[in-house]
């Protein structure tokens, strides 16, 4: 959150405005002037400060995000009105989104892969709805995750014309195409309202939760983006039965790193189930589970929930001090250098392989957690070592970090099961025994 | 179509932090350990699963501050200004040198590049300046992209070496877009050395370029972390860029400032003939300009409420100047814009006759264009019907209702009363046409 930054000193005097509304202006007052009651007071401060080389004016204001995460099934039976209207507040504003002259418009956005599986119930949803609508079915992938594809999306939905804010983007498929349709739609009119419809399971519970957009830039992964939430994601489990079972592993990953973050019961619960859950691939209804039916959904809410946690007070990355980044200081490294062979997911599977080794090391896990903790990854059908990732690069990787985190490096590791913490000081020497260490135990498993 | 989720009730989970995890809990959590967040999640229930609906605040701090010596090398503003006074001293940690890239537009560097360089050599500054022909043809994505690549080359920490722009609108805009892409967010500062970025590109948030022929087309809300303002920098303007700016000080004026409004009036050709460099009218007519601009600004960050004062001129204008780039300024096309709108409002019965002359002639006294050809009946309503479709359905339309003071509109302005004020505004001002 914002600090206000007053100028003290002895030439200077701050006076502390609010921002009254009367009729259609806006004026300030001095704070705790008397306010009528029919002027409406603004949350946003002005700060000014007389000083004897001019005047300095302090702007304070917050701005409020609220975005709507929502379970649903059956999101493409026509009957089910979510896709259409789950963004607005109430039955009542979605009534009074429908002018009876004028359908609905929609501009979708689709990953050319899900449109395959998908294109002919996306495009009956839409015309039994009567909306005017169109489809853009796009090669989302991350060699293609640049300005150039969100260029391409921004000049179709110019010439389609929509509402500036009653007409959300609509992005359906994995976490690519989430984010580049995210950055195109908050560039728009400098935002435009969108919505995700994660089809993987990392995009699921891992790009559709926060407010990251991005597309890669001077080949390094997501340089370029925004921090604009959608105002809703719909969230349903039965486009993950198209799936491939690796990219069911892949997304497996994100959960994993949450439950060693902060999750005890996810984590034996991803010990236990994780092969459940891929065969089924998250279908509750599959035959595989049987009384377990209930950890799919017990296992992709505490992922969603877990890491809603910490994203919620964090939506603008004001503190570089994130849990999340878990898995997350050498992999952008490590999978620019290895696309397209490894998927995001294996990535930061390795990566937290490796720092597991690296809290044992440190003391902080004892050496049946980390046993434990590598079974389970295995169990996932997750990769647990690479080649590629050498000293060299973590090193490397970890002098970026420094430079991308405010002179600190934050490194968050495992203390115990389902705990964690961030820590500033690991030494080059536990670094590198963690390294031999983990190659000579895991390189047999290399991919 | 059955209808959605019945009504649910919803559970206010507040969120806090205990050594570095942050955890969801209901409203009787003990709130007296750990730190707790502004964010709140809700949570519901329904037949289709769980919703939550997140809420988090995210506060924008920025600081505008007026500087008589900007580019004097003993001057730390340039440097420091975004700071807090007690974080200067420890903001420079003296083992690795201060880094800044500049983006600076080309005429700009023409006459100030000298001065400078000067200053950040003399500071021991490790710097890159990259001039660019920052016009409004050129302010495009490539652009951008051209910054954003030079600033990746230089290297920046995240968080504390802004990225410093120093020119017009154009430059500010462009500028600010490339910084809020970068990292998802990377801090900027403001030089505004035209009066018409003085006065009101460097006082809000927007960023932007132009796109697919729309103007502003593509942009961002994320304000610079300071402006720092400096008179001194309209001695080398010329006087068309002057009267160019004076448009946004009169924009304000009318819509909320009778006494600025005077101001022009009485003073508006000695001030430009000055270029505002007197320390009593021109102090003062900048500073009703920009604490009128803020009062609007800061209420309305990003635009959530779409009535906005601040849109006057602003209605028919960006057709208009995009159709007839490069014969219009900015602050020209506003002009146009407001002229025609005030002959609106004399028809509509809310400025008298003499209030209407009073307004040309203050406008024609800081020699801005009145009338123009290209702004035909056509391209108004074109214009208006545009922004019906960008604002929600209403024109919104702000329009004076006296001397310093106005309201907005929600009903598009009568097809008769459309034609009249377009005849008589034509008949009476194309004279004046340049």
């Amino acid at each position: 959150m914002g600090k206000v930054h007053l100028l003290t000193g002895t030439k200077e005097t701050t006076t502390e405005y609010n921002l009254v509304r009367v009729n259609s202006a806006w004026t300030r007052k001095e704070k705790h002037s008397h306010t009528a009651s029919t002027e409406s007071v603004s949350p946003a401060m002005i700060y000014e400060s007389l000083t004897d080389t001019g005047t300095c004016w302090t702007v304070v204001t917050p701005i409020i995000f609220s975005y709507k995460v929502i379970e649903t099934h059956a999101l493409l039976d026509p009957c089910n009105s979510t896709l259409l209207t789950g963004h607005t507040q109430g039955p009542q504003q979605a009534d009074n989104m429908r002018i009876p002259k004028k359908p609905m418009k929609r501009f979708v956005v689709v990953d050319q892969e899900v449109y395959q599986i998908y294109g002919p119930e996306i495009n009956k949803y839409f015309e039994a709805n009567n909306v005017n609508f169109k489809i853009l079915a796009l090669p989302t992938t991350e060699e293609n995750k640049s300005m150039e594809m969100a260029l391409k999306i921004l000049e179709e939905l110019n010439s389609f014309s929509i509402d500036r804010r009653t007409e959300p983007v609509i992005a359906i498929g994995g976490g690519v195409c989430l984010d580049i349709v995210g950055l195109a739609a908050s560039l728009y009119r400098r935002r435009t309202p969108y919505i995700r419809v994660p089809t993987t399971l990392l995009s699921y519970i891992d790009a559709s939760v926060g407010a990251k957009t991005g597309v890669n830039f001077a080949n390094c992964k997501n340089k370029l983006g925004a921090y604009i939430p959608p105002v809703a994601t719909y969230l349903d489990l039965s486009f993950i039965k198209s799936v491939p079972r690796r990219h069911i592993s892949n997304g497996m990953a994100e959960m994993l790193k949450m439950a060693l973050m902060k999750h005890k019961e996810l984590f034996e619960l991803l010990e236990k189930h994780g092969q459940h859950l891929l065969e089924s691939k998250f279908q509750s209804d599959s035959e595989v589970f049987g009384p377990c039916s209930q950890s799919v959904f017990r296992s992709t809410r505490l992922a969603i929930v877990t890491m809603l946690e910490e994203l919620a007070p964090n939506l603008w990355e004001d503190d570089l001090n994130r849990l999340v980044d878990f898995g997350h200081l050498i992999s952008p490294a490590l999978e620019m250098r290895l696309l397209p062979a490894l998927l995001h997911g294996e990535v930061v599977n390795i990566e937290m392989a490796y720092m597991v080794y690296v809290s044992w090391e440190s003391g902080l896990v004892t050496e049946e957690e980390k046993n434990r903790i590598i079974g389970c990854m295995v169990g996932l059908e997750l990769p647990v070592w690479h080649q590629a990732c050498t000293m060299d690069m973590i090193q490397s990787s970890l002098q970026e970090r420094l430079k991308h985190s405010g002179g600190l490096i934050r490194m968050p590791l495992p203390v115990g099961l389902g705990k964690a913490e961030i820590f500033n000081n690991t030494s080059t020497d536990v670094l590198i025994s963690a390294h031999e260490k983990w190659s000579n135990e895991l390189s047999t498993h290399a991919v | 179509m059955s209808s959605k989720n019945s009504a649910q009730t919803q559970t206010k989970l507040h969120l806090i932090q205990v050594k570095g995890t942050w955890q969801c809990h209901g409203e009787d959590a003990p709130l007296t350990q750990g730190k707790i967040s502004d964010a709140k999640i809700y949570e519901s229930k329904s037949h289709h699963g769980l919703t939550w609906t997140v809420v988090s605040p995210i506060v924008f701090t920025y600081k505008i501050v007026q500087r008589e010596n900007l580019l004097d090398p003993g001057d730390d503003t340039l440097l420091w200004g975004h700071l807090d006074h007690e974080d200067f001293s420890g903001a420079h940690d003296t083992s690795h040198p201060v880094k800044r890239f500049i983006v600076i537009d080309e005429t700009v560097q023409q006459l100030y590049g000298a001065k400078i360089t000067e200053y950040f050599n003399t500071r021991q500054v490790v710097y890159k300046v990259l001039p660019l022909p920052t016009t409004e043809e050129n302010k495009s994505l490539e652009l951008v992209t051209k910054i954003l690549q030079e600033v990746h080359d230089f290297g920046l920490d995240r968080r504390s070496e802004p990225i410093i722009a120093i020119g017009g609108g154009v430059c500010l805009d462009v500028v600010g877009l490339a910084a809020s892409l970068y990292r998802r967010r990377t801090p900027y500062i403001r030089v505004p050395t035209t009066l018409l970025a003085y006065v009101d590109a460097s006082v809000g948030a927007k960023t932007g370029v132009n796109f697919a022929g729309g103007k502003n087309k593509l942009g961002s809300y994320v304000p610079p972390v300071a402006t720092f303002l400096d008179r001194s920098f309209f001695q080398t303007l010329p006087p068309r860029q002057l009267s160019n700016g004076m448009a946004e000080i009169l924009k304000m004026a009318l819509m909320k400032h009778r006494g600025l409004f005077e101001l022009l009036e009485a003073e508006g050709p000695q001030m430009l003939e000055s270029k505002l460099q007197s320390s009593d009218t021109g102090s003062r007519c900048t500073r009703l300009a920009i604490h009128t601009m803020l009062e609007e600004l800061a209420p309305n960050l990003w635009e959530d409420d779409l009535d906005r004062l601040v849109d006057f001129g602003h209605l028919i204008s960006p057709p208009l100047e995009m159709e007839v780039l490069p014969a219009l300024l900015h602050g020209e096309a506003v002009n146009i814009d407001m002229c025609f709108m005030v002959y609106v409002a004399h028809l509509r019965g809310q400025l008298s006759g003499d209030e209407k002359a009073r307004v040309v002639r203050c406008m024609l006294g800081l020699n801005l264009p009145v009338w123009h050809q290209d702004c035909t009946l056509d391209l108004i309503r074109k214009a208006l019907s545009e922004r019906l479709k960008h604002s929600g359905g209403s024109p919104r339309m702000p329009l004076p209702t006296g001397l310093g003071q106005a309201e907005i509109f929600h009903d598009m302005i009568g097809e008769s009363v459309l034609s009249q004020a377009h005849q008589m505004w034509t008949s009476e001002l194309s004279p004046h046409s340049k």
